[in-house]
């Protein structure tokens, strides 16, 4: 746990100073993102919270399922109620990112996200360096 | 007076209950309903919340793949965003006018087999004739 906390810190702190600095962690390429990706549910932690803040609190959790005809599906857990948000819309695959967008969340804009893996864990990237989520491992099925 | 009320109020009861009935869905029904798509569905396991329905929490994500594949998340809990989440995959088909399914882990690995029922707002899923398993809000289910 420690070790993990010490590998996001220097993630974070990397992403700040160098915004086009991407960590020394091996990058999906698109194959790769494929076959991890395609019909599976991904379980995802956004950091929104620490990026706010500075303090890492934990940010939103989100369940997000991604189909093979290219369509997406997400569950918002937080806050956590009887109201909770869910939304779909479009992923693909093109030079290693992950593009979605959403109907309705995040102004319908795509957003392109490289992934970079580590032993538990992987970490998303936006294209300027910028850290947005952390997955386990465990947490894709 | 009274008489006419009565017969008024039990008028009225009679013509809700008939009107609002649960409409069982067909296989086909369902297979078109739930294929490529995610349900959060507020749970009744009684092997796991209890049967009290005042426990029952939007708290089991359920995304039916097109190839018979499904993965379930457990998101009773909700904020406990550092560790591990409850997941599982399985398998789901339509036998006859059910929707059957079978978890790796959940349920024993056992096969379970429930019809889905409409009504104006809400799908009720039941085991057998009337073994309440869970309901979504249609809304719920994109």
């Amino acid at each position: 746990m420690k070790k993990f906390l010490l590998v996001l810190l220097a993630l974070m702190l990397s992403s700040v100073s160098a915004k086009t600095t991407f960590p020394d962690l091996p990058k999906l390429s698109t194959a790769q993102l494929k076959h991890l990706l395609t019909n599976k549910v991904i379980y995802v932690n956004h950091l929104t919270q620490f990026q706010q803040g500075g303090i890492f609190t934990g940010g939103p959790a989100e369940i997000v399922a991604f189909y093979q005809d290219g369509t997406q599906r997400g569950l918002l857990l937080y806050p956590p109620g009887n109201n909770r948000q869910m939304d779909s819309g479009t992923w693909q695959l093109k030079n290693d990112l992950l593009c979605a967008s959403w109907k309705h969340w995040q102004q319908g804009k795509q957003h392109c996200l490289y992934w970079f893996k580590s032993r538990h864990h992987y970490f998303i990237f936006d294209t300027l360096g910028q850290l947005h989520g952390v997955i386990y491992k465990k947490n894709i099925r | 007076m009274y008489r006419t009320i009565l017969i008024i109020l039990g008028c009225w009861f009679g013509f809700s209950l008939s009107a609002a009935p649960l409409q069982a869905l067909t296989g086909p029904q369902v297979k078109q309903l739930i294929a490529g798509k995610l349900a959060l569905i507020s749970h009744a396991n009684e092997h796991i919340y209890g049967t009290d329905i005042s426990t029952f929490n939007n708290n089991l994500a359920i995304s039916y793949f097109s190839d018979g594949t499904l993965t379930g998340v457990f998101t009773g809990s909700g904020d406990d965003h550092n560790s591990a989440v409850r997941m599982d995959t399985g398998q789901w088909w339509i036998e006859k006018n059910q929707q059957c399914y079978r978890w790796t882990h959940w349920q024993h690995n056992k096969k379970v087999c429930m019809s889905w029922n409409q009504t104006k707002d809400n799908y009720v899923l039941l085991y057998g004739a009337d073994n309440l398993a869970g309901i979504i809000q249609k809304d719920h289910l994109i």
